[in-house]
């Protein structure tokens, strides 16, 4: 800015102007209405000349207003907001924000699409959902009828979870596309994605469902085993137990139950996977990292090959490792297919833009996302970053 | 269509329309005035404390709140009056805090000379473009991006603040100069080392 003076500042702050997410924009609308609603006033300070006057409504404004206060700052219940919009078939009927304790009906015809961060909840027509809780590390839904889809993209893995809750099951899950479906006296729990843990309501054994399986949950533990939609089983191995009702969080401290990974006399790639996994879960990068440099360099199939590249990635980045955090993100879209390749793309993206600190990069591997995934779960936010980055020719269509 | 029609028979202006909606609690109204306005009130008031200050999302909602209350004439457009509701509410946050000594400390953190990271040099301009800003005072900082970088002019900026346009272009001369040499210095301190 050598020699430009004031005017250099002033194009500085035109070209880049500071801006609201997505999500502060919905936070602040719906803080808004419910101050609109509950008729809360602005304080008096600031809001003088020009403004007329505002007149504060004795005690109880005052603390409706430090509630509203306490609310915007994010000590509220809630630090993330659930956008949903329901329609019919090509119409769109009903769009806003839900709570804690929010429920959420579909007709016959209807289907409701709920978002949360970069994490999908599709509803199908004819059922019913509660939102539990919604927190910063957390989404819990309650199913009481119907099917719910789940699309869940932590933006840090490990960091965040979600639960569906029906009548017979908890799914539980920390990154994954799952669908559970809540029929009168059964749950059937299908995994596309990843790994959830499916914790029976009546204590029966938890059981971990792989990519490719499906599992139905019925009453006094008449579960019913099915075959696997894909090929990609992993064999029955040690889980990680915890007492029923007990959150798995990844970060959570162990439970004491904790069966401690033990190798299996020839583990296939997907068992060292699900190894890795629980080393991770444990702390315990140290272990995990080995088991996934194995998976890759051995034959093993592309998507396990590439959920392994992709934790490998995330291990690498938590420990500061940028440039093997990139390259193992490359490898995993290299390798992988559907929502594993592409989110390893949108990593490998926003890895350059935030930690290494390269924008044309960064740029690269946006448009390579929305290349190959134009509809993805982060189209979106790979759009914004392209305007964010300066690329204007992608930029139509951003949120 | 129907809504412009009210609106007219009503002998109000689209905008007066709308404000009176929301601040009757139709939350359509609401939604459609905190959309349409609030990257512009928010981008004013972040540039007035600092894109990183705690405050900047308080003073954002408590400019809607102030709004649906207000009284807007319809003399200027809805968005100008809305800025000017922000820029008061943005100086008395600057005000409180200086007088609180709270502002060299987020100087320095946004600022000059902090540790660099990587190479990027669009990044460390804006970083040295908003630290420069944060040296003025808040009066000189209001009246530079309401002028300089928003583009409004001096008589809305004087009603916006209810300041002289006198006082306004000597606010702005000073705040060109502090800035002139605080560039200056860093880029001595840049060529020394």
């Amino acid at each position: 800015m050598s020699g430009r003076g004031s005017e250099a500042v002033a194009q500085r702050l035109r070209e880049q102007p500071p801006t609201l997410d997505e999500l502060a924009k919905a936070r602040g609308e719906r803080t808004l209405l419910a101050a609109v609603k509950a008729g809360e006033r602005a304080s008096t300070e600031g809001a003088g000349r020009g403004v007329g006057r505002i007149a504060l409504g004795g005690v109880a404004a005052l603390v409706a207003a430090a509630a509203l206060l306490a609310l915007w700052r994010g000590g509220a219940p809630t630090d993330r907001v659930a956008r949903f919009e329901l329609r019919e078939i090509d119409a769109t009927a009903q769009r806003g924000t839900l709570e804690p304790g929010s429920v959420l009906e579909t007709g016959e015809g209807e289907v409701a699409e709920v978002t949360v961060q970069e994490s999908r909840v599709r509803l199908s027509p004819g059922s019913r959902m509660r939102i539990a809780a919604l927190a910063e590390d957390r989404l819990e839904l309650e199913l009481d009828r119907g099917e719910v889809r789940v699309e869940f993209h932590p933006r840090e893995r490990g960091r965040e979870a979600l639960s569906v809750t029906t009548a017979q099951a908890r799914v539980e899950v920390v990154g994954t596309v799952f669908t559970v479906r809540a029929g009168d006296a059964r749950t059937e729990v299908s995994v596309r994605e990843g790994v959830v843990r499916v914790v029976p309501s009546d204590a029966g054994e938890p059981r971990q469902l792989h990519a490719g399986e499906r599992w139905t949950v019925a009453p006094r533990r008449a579960e019913v085993a099915e075959p696997a939609i894909e090929d990609e089983r992993v064999p029955e191995e040690p889980v990680a137990r915890a007492e029923p009702g007990e959150a798995d969080a990844p970060d959570a401290p162990v439970p004491s139950a904790t069966v401690v990974p033990t190798p299996t006399p020839a583990p296939t790639p997907a068992a060292r996977l699900a190894t890795a996994r629980r080393w991770i879960a444990a702390g315990r990068a140290d272990r995990a990292e080995p088991e996934l440099r194995a998976i890759l360099d051995a034959p093993a199939p592309r998507a396990v090959q590439a959920e392994a590249a992709t934790l490998l990635g995330d291990l690498a980045q938590r420990s500061g490792r940028l440039d093997a955090a990139a390259a193992a993100y490359a490898r995993a879209a290299e390798v992988g297919t559907g929502a594993v390749g592409h989110n390893a793309i949108y990593a490998l993206a926003r890895l350059q833009e935030r930690r290494l600190r390269d924008p044309a990069a960064a740029r690269a591997s946006y448009a390579r996302y929305l290349a190959e995934a134009p509809e993805g779960a982060l189209s979106g936010h790979a759009r914004e970053a392209l305007c964010r980055l300066g690329d204007a020719a992608r930029c139509e269509g951003a949120r | 269509m129907a809504e412009r029609l009210v609106a007219i028979e009503g002998g109000l202006s689209e905008e007066e329309a709308l404000l009176r909606d929301a601040a009757g609690g139709d939350e359509a109204a609401v939604r459609r005035l905190y959309q349409g306005h609030v990257d512009r009130v928010h981008r004013c008031v972040a540039r007035i404390l600092g894109p990183a200050d705690p405050d900047v999302d308080d003073v954002v909602q408590q400019t809607f709140l102030a709004a649906l209350e207000g009284r807007f004439d319809g003399r200027s457009k809805l968005s100008t009056w809305l800025v000017g509701i922000a820029t008061r509410r943005a100086l008395d946050a600057a005000r409180a805090r200086a007088r609180r000594h709270r502002w060299s400390k987020i100087t320095e953190w946004v600022g000059l000379g902090r540790p660099a990271g990587a190479p990027d040099a669009r990044h460390d301009a804006l970083s040295q473009a908003e630290a420069a800003l944060a040296q003025l005072s808040p009066e000189q900082r209001t009246v530079f991006v309401l002028h300089q970088v928003e583009g409004y002019t001096f008589k809305e900026i004087g009603e916006m603040t209810s300041t002289g346009i006198s006082t306004l272009h000597a606010r702005l001369k000073a705040a060109r100069r502090r800035l002139d040499e605080l560039l200056a210095e860093a880029d001595l301190e840049g060529d020394e080392r």
